[in-house]
């Protein structure tokens, strides 16, 4: 289960995107870069995102490519 | 009110020529780093530094540590332009921090020459603005160049827009000087203001539609963007946003790689040491003897590996609707070397992200356009009364 504040953060980061997949479709193994498409600008906008709402600096330590990776940095 | 006069727009005290001339004579003991606040306080304090020809130290961090010490002699004075004609003698030094927001703080010392009015027609009447921290060149500036000329002043730092609005017609105030970000949070203005007569922006970077608004909410006063800094004091002006430089000065500036380096000889008396001094302003030739402020040096930041200039984002974010005052930085982040971040301060409530953020899109290239952009009350402000980036 997805938390719904990082989903909102999901949301705003690809809210240009029309061709993201179906919200309810995201899950642990859906990949940034492939399934969400999104690019390094966008990245480092989610990174900071997640850092301001987690207090976490996901990019900074360890390889990020899917939401699983990142709920596995965030879930205490 | 007639006669000279000091109002603090804060606690409304008002201190005028007799209430000045008596608290002078009746001191026995003075500090040399007087805290700057309540301002009749630092302005007594300064003048007794000044005619005891003992240097001033002015930190803007906080109030005054310092020891009491005792004058010499009582000082006496029929009326303030004999003081002042005594003030002009002193031979003390004052020493200024920069406000740190360009860099690490420096300390810098001026004679009080640097403080002397220009000799053009003096006009005793006028009434200033005081919209800097007294501790800071730019408001010493303001303070001593009005005090020599024996204008009143009106300290109006850290007041809030409604307050410099009431006291701006209250006091008749017409001579204002202050950076952009305060004329930002200042505007729009209930209503024109006519009064003010000469209106003076620097220590940031200006944008032709500031000026514009400026111009509408002050139409008959003449507009100056100077160019200063702690370290020259005032060097150029400008009606828009290219300063000429004046002949004298054509052998003491030159530029290189867009910075602009100032001779040693146009600095404090403490920089004296190389040639030339880096001023950290990016700038631009727009004829051999117009410049224009590009941004600072500092302010070029890499994202994605494209070097993005703060100054032409801000530019482009100040030509959106509905928006009073905004601040443009970046934060440092492990993917992209730094993130392009805005804050936002509304004319109105109900302002909405997503418009904006679509306006932006067709102004700016992806690498430059701000990711994180937040609506907040007010733009912080450092000591100097520029936005913090």
């Amino acid at each position: 289960m997805i938390p719904k504040s990082l989903l909102d953060i999901l949301q705003v980061v690809c809210e240009d995107k029309p061709q993201v997949p179906a919200w309810q479709s995201v899950g642990r193994h859906t990949h940034l870069r492939n399934d969400l498409q999104l690019d390094s600008l966008e990245l480092a906008e989610l990174s900071i995102r997640i850092e301001d709402a987690y207090g976490t600096d996901l990019f900074s330590e360890s390889r990020i490519e899917c939401v699983g990776d990142i709920l596995e940095r965030i879930t205490p | 009110m007639t006669g000279w006069f000091l109002q603090d727009g804060q606690s409304g005290e008002t201190l005028n020529e007799q209430k000045l001339l008596q608290r002078v004579h009746r001191s026995r003991h003075f500090k040399n780093q007087p805290g700057p606040e309540p301002v009749a306080n630092f302005l007594v304090q300064l003048i007794l530094c000044l005619l005891q020809d003992e240097d001033v130290y002015l930190d803007h961090q906080g109030p005054s540590v310092c020891e009491w010490k005792p004058l010499q002699r009582p000082f006496r004075f029929d009326n303030l332009s004999e003081l002042v004609h005594q003030l002009k003698q002193s031979s003390s030094l004052l020493h200024f921090q920069t406000s740190g927001s360009c860099g690490p703080a420096k300390h810098m010392t001026h004679r009080i020459d640097a403080f002397l009015p220009p000799a053009r027609q003096a006009t005793d009447d006028a009434v200033w603005g005081l919209c800097y921290h007294p501790c800071h060149m730019a408001g010493m500036q303001v303070l001593l160049r009005a005090l020599f000329r024996t204008q009143s002043l009106v300290y109006l730092f850290n007041s809030k827009p409604t307050d410099v609005c009431r006291l701006l017609s209250l006091h008749k105030v017409d001579h204002l000087s202050a950076t952009p970000t305060f004329y930002r949070m200042l505007l729009p203005l209930p209503h024109p203001l006519t009064t003010i007569r000469h209106l003076a922006l620097g220590g940031e970077g200006v944008e032709e539609s500031l000026v514009n608004r400026l111009r509408k909410a002050f139409p008959k006063a003449q507009i100056r963007n100077i160019y200063a800094s702690t370290e020259a004091g005032i060097l150029f002006w400008s009606d828009g946003t290219s300063f000429r430089i004046l002949p004298h000065l054509q052998a003491y500036i030159k530029v290189e790689e867009q910075q602009l380096f100032l001779h040693h000889s146009l600095l404090a008396h403490n920089l004296q040491q190389s040639e030339w001094h880096a001023t950290g302003d990016r700038v631009e030739w727009v004829d051999d003897q117009h410049f224009r402020i590009l941004g600072r040096v500092q302010d070029i930041v890499k994202v994605a590996g494209y070097r993005v200039a703060l100054e032409e984002v801000s530019a482009a974010v100040a030509q959106l609707p509905g928006i009073r005052n905004h601040r443009v930085f970046a934060r440092p982040n492990a993917i992209s070397g730094h993130i392009i971040c805005c804050d936002l301060v509304p004319t109105e409530a109900g302002c909405q992200i997503g418009p904006l953020k679509q306006q932006l899109k067709q102004q700016l290239l992806p690498y430059q356009r701000p990711r994180i952009i937040r609506l907040v009350d007010r733009i912080e402000t450092g000591s100097s009364g520029k936005a913090k980036r």
